[in-house]
């Protein structure tokens, strides 16, 4: 089952990934810029395998979701790290 | 397996919000941070959940995680915003950072105004307008810095672009600057930015350039500039007047074309020029010089190397010397005439002396032998040689500017006037003669006799040179000249007021080389005893013992003008006293006291008037007559004295004489008769001179007329 709250947040999800990916010229001055935009795209991946995961047969799709939002957390820690010891 | 990645989750959001509060350089900013807070906040709220989730403990929490799920991408969203945001004011701040830098260390002086107050001034600024800081300049009016008032009308102008130059006051002095001024806004309000360059420097280069150029365009002498290929590159007026070419016109040429008398010529001496500027870095000499018209003249040239854009050049200075050369030639010329005058004035004072003894002996043994004609024949022969010796010495006296005159007020055009009848005899029929008087004419202060010669000896040299007939013509001119440069001879010839005398001719006129001789004593083209080749120079003479100037100029075929410059004379005409003439020879008694250094001219004297009844008391020199008239108790009525006596002067002699026989007559005898000569400075006013030679019968004569004016 596909839920509809599910659908907002992939496509916020894709809206956010957009001005990003659109901004990052000026968003360069941010210190691994990569490790935020990559942050972003699995946890939208995340967002998209929660969709997925509704269709019949398709629940790997659940763990790979999780897999994405650690990841993604995994990311940012990255980020924040790099960022306070540079 | 969930639960490990929720785990995973956890604890990297854990640490990364741990590092968040350690941020540095390239992390985002306040908001950024509180966005990224969130969003870590967010994440461990979905990881703990999920984990509970899934451990199926915390199923309440389902209803906030709805909505919260929603939320994350938005604070993601939020986040980039943020930053963005940041990152614009990032860039402003730094690029505003980066124009203060500039500005603060610009070295060009930049000033913000507005209404003529200083808002900002950089230490650039601060520095040209003598202020210690920038900031003692911010209020100060800008009208203050300004030399001359007239440059503030812009101060109030707020919108105002360009730039002008102005003179600026600062305590070190006044400096020119140029202001550049655009409008701007300055602290959100219209105000204008003032870039100051000093153009001091710029302007004295300028302004020496200017004046270097005025130098050129002004200097007497010729500038050309050529390279070493011999193209002229730049030619002052000077040049091209003294070449004869338009402005302009001689750049480009080749400089070869202007010198040498052909262009193989020129092209050796462009090589040897060349080689002496490359090896002493100068050449100074003489030029032979071709002009546009193709006529030639000579210039002193000095050329020196120059190097100019990395092209050798050469840099000729040159002034044209024909001027100089026909001065040299007339300098030279007087000086020979001076020389040769002084030659024939001595001659002929010694031929004066010799003349009288001969005519005087020759008279006297004429009237001892009347009768007979063996003696009378050969007697009178040598009366006539003497006459015409004396005329030649008088003629010699005349060039020599030694010919004894008398200065008075006179006017040309009578003379004209008078002397035209005898000239129209003296030219014959066959020369039409025309005379061009101006009225009015200013008078002269000459000897008449003398100007009469000198239009006698004009007209016949005129006569000769037309001997199949033409046209003469005499003219009478007042001439002005205000400054020397008017003049026709200028160097030797002052400014002010002259009359002229212009005889010209139609006859077959004379070359250059004839010209150059004109005035020279015993110089004639004309055949053997036709002529003495003294008419001109006596002209010459004259005319210079008169002050005045005489020149010709003449071109075969083409007739010749002779023109006489006599300098103006203010004074009324004055009238002329006629001389006494006697009938016969006169005859006396009186005593008379003959002073004379040379025998044989003493002994004629003495002999003359011993004839005609005086009673004569003979003296070698002024020593022995003084002693005569010590001696002598007797009255003496007439002293007959040489001028120039060696010891004591005839002056003296009558000066020291008259002192005890103050009724005593003087007569002057001289070999020296010139005015301002030995003569005039040895003689007092008024004294009566006889000019030697003379004959028996003029002493006879001048001896009576003094005797009886005495009396």
């Amino acid at each position: 089952v596909i839920e509809e709250r599910e659908v907002v947040t992939l496509l916020l999800g894709l809206g956010a990934l957009t001005l990003a990916f659109r901004n990052r010229r000026s968003l360069s001055y941010l210190h691994s810029l990569e490790l935020l935009l990559a942050s972003l795209s699995l946890l939208t991946f995340g967002f998209a395998s929660s969709i997925l995961e509704g269709l019949p047969g398709w629940v790997v799709f659940d763990s790979i979701e999780h897999a994405c939002y650690a990841l993604s957390s995994l990311a940012i820690a990255l980020w924040a790290y790099r960022t306070a010891t540079r | 397996m969930t639960i490990v990645f929720e785990l995973v989750g956890v604890l990297s959001t854990l640490i990364a919000l741990g590092f968040l509060f350690r941020f540095g350089n390239g992390a985002p900013g306040r908001d950024g941070r509180r966005a990224m807070t969130a969003i870590l906040g967010l994440s461990l709220f979905f990881h703990v959940a999920n984990g509970l989730d899934y451990a199926r403990i915390t199923p309440i929490l389902d209803p906030i995680e709805d909505f919260l799920w929603v939320l994350s991408p938005v604070l993601w969203g939020f986040f980039f915003y943020v930053c963005g945001q940041e990152s614009l004011a990032l860039r402003l701040r730094e690029s505003e950072d980066r124009i203060r830098t500039l500005v603060e260390l610009s070295s060009q002086a930049i000033v913000v105004f507005r209404n003529g107050e200083i808002l900002y001034a950089n230490p650039a600024a601060a520095k040209l307008l003598g202020a210690s800081a920038a900031s003692q300049l911010v209020g100060a009016p800008l009208r203050r810095f300004l030399a001359d008032d007239g440059d503030a009308s812009f101060l109030s102008d707020d919108s105002i672009s360009g730039s002008r130059e102005v003179s600026l006051r600062t305590p070190e002095g006044g400096i020119e600057v140029e202001f550049s001024s655009s409008p701007i806004q300055f602290r959100g309000t219209p105000a204008v930015q003032l870039i100051v360059s000093d153009i001091t420097a710029r302007k004295v280069a300028e302004r020496a350039l200017k004046t270097g150029a005025r130098v050129l365009q002004s200097m007497i002498e010729g500038v050309c500039l050529s390279d070493e290929d011999g193209e002229i590159l730049y030619s002052n007026p000077a040049e091209e007047e003294m070449f004869g070419y338009e402005a302009g016109e001689l750049v480009g040429r080749d400089v070869r074309t202007l010198h040498g008398s052909d262009d193989l010529e020129a092209t050796k001496l462009f090589q040897a020029i060349g080689k002496s500027v490359l090896e002493r870095g100068s050449w100074v000499g003489e030029l032979f010089n071709r002009r546009k018209d193709g006529s030639t003249f000579t210039s002193y040239a000095r050329i020196t190397a120059l190097e100019l854009e990395g092209r050798k050049c050469l840099l000729c200075v040159a002034e044209d010397l024909s001027e100089r050369k026909r001065l040299e030639e007339r300098l030279l010329q007087a000086h020979k005439m001076e020389s040769v005058g002084r030659l024939a004035g001595g001659i002929a004072h010694d031929f004066n002396n010799l003349l009288t003894v001969v005519s005087g002996s020759t008279e006297l043994a004429l009237a001892r032998a009347p009768d007979d004609e063996s003696l009378k024949a050969p007697l009178l022969r040598i009366l006539q040689a003497s006459g015409r010796a004396t005329e030649l010495t008088s003629q010699l006296l005349a060039f020599a500017r030694k010919q004894r005159f008398t200065p008075l007020v006179v006017n040309w055009n009578d003379c004209v006037s008078e002397a035209e009848t005898m000239l129209r005899r003296l030219i014959g029929e066959d020369i039409d003669l025309r005379t061009r008087l101006e009225e009015g004419l200013w008078n002269v202060r000459a000897d008449r006799g003398q100007l009469m010669q000198v239009l006698m000896n004009l007209a016949l040299n005129a006569r000769d040179a037309m001997p199949a007939g033409g046209e003469l013509v005499v003219e009478t001119r007042n001439r002005s000249f205000a400054i020397a440069s008017d003049a026709p001879i200028p160097p030797l010839m002052a400014p002010g007021n002259y009359v002229s005398l212009v005889v010209s001719d139609s006859g077959t006129g004379m070359s250059e080389e004839v010209l150059r001789h004109l005035f020279e004593p015993f110089f004639t083209t004309k055949e053997p005893g036709k002529g003495t080749g003294l008419g001109l120079a006596t002209c010459y003479g004259i005319v210079k013992q008169n002050e005045g100037f005489i020149w010709a100029a003449s071109s075969p075929g083409s007739g010749s003008t002779f023109t006489v410059y006599l300098p103006r004379c203010e004074a009324d005409i004055d009238t002329v006293r006629p001389e006494r003439a006697f009938s016969a020879t006169p005859r006396g008694t009186e005593r008379v006291l003959v002073v004379e250094d040379e025998l044989s001219v003493r002994a004629i004297i003495v002999e003359v008037l011993d004839t005609l009844g005086y009673e004569v008391l003979p003296a070698s020199d002024g020593e022995e007559a003084l002693a005569i008239a010590e001696r002598d108790p007797e009255p003496i009525d007439l002293l007959i004295t040489d001028v120039i006596m060696p010891r004591m002067g005839g002056r003296a002699l009558a000066e020291r004489l008259t002192v005890t026989r103050p009724r005593l007559r003087v007569l002057y005898i001289s070999g020296y008769p010139a005015r301002g000569s030995r003569t005039d400075e040895a003689l007092e006013r008024g004294a009566v001179l006889l000019e030697k030679p003379f004959t028996p019968l003029a002493l006879a004569n001048k001896v009576r007329e003094i005797l009886e004016l005495g009396s």
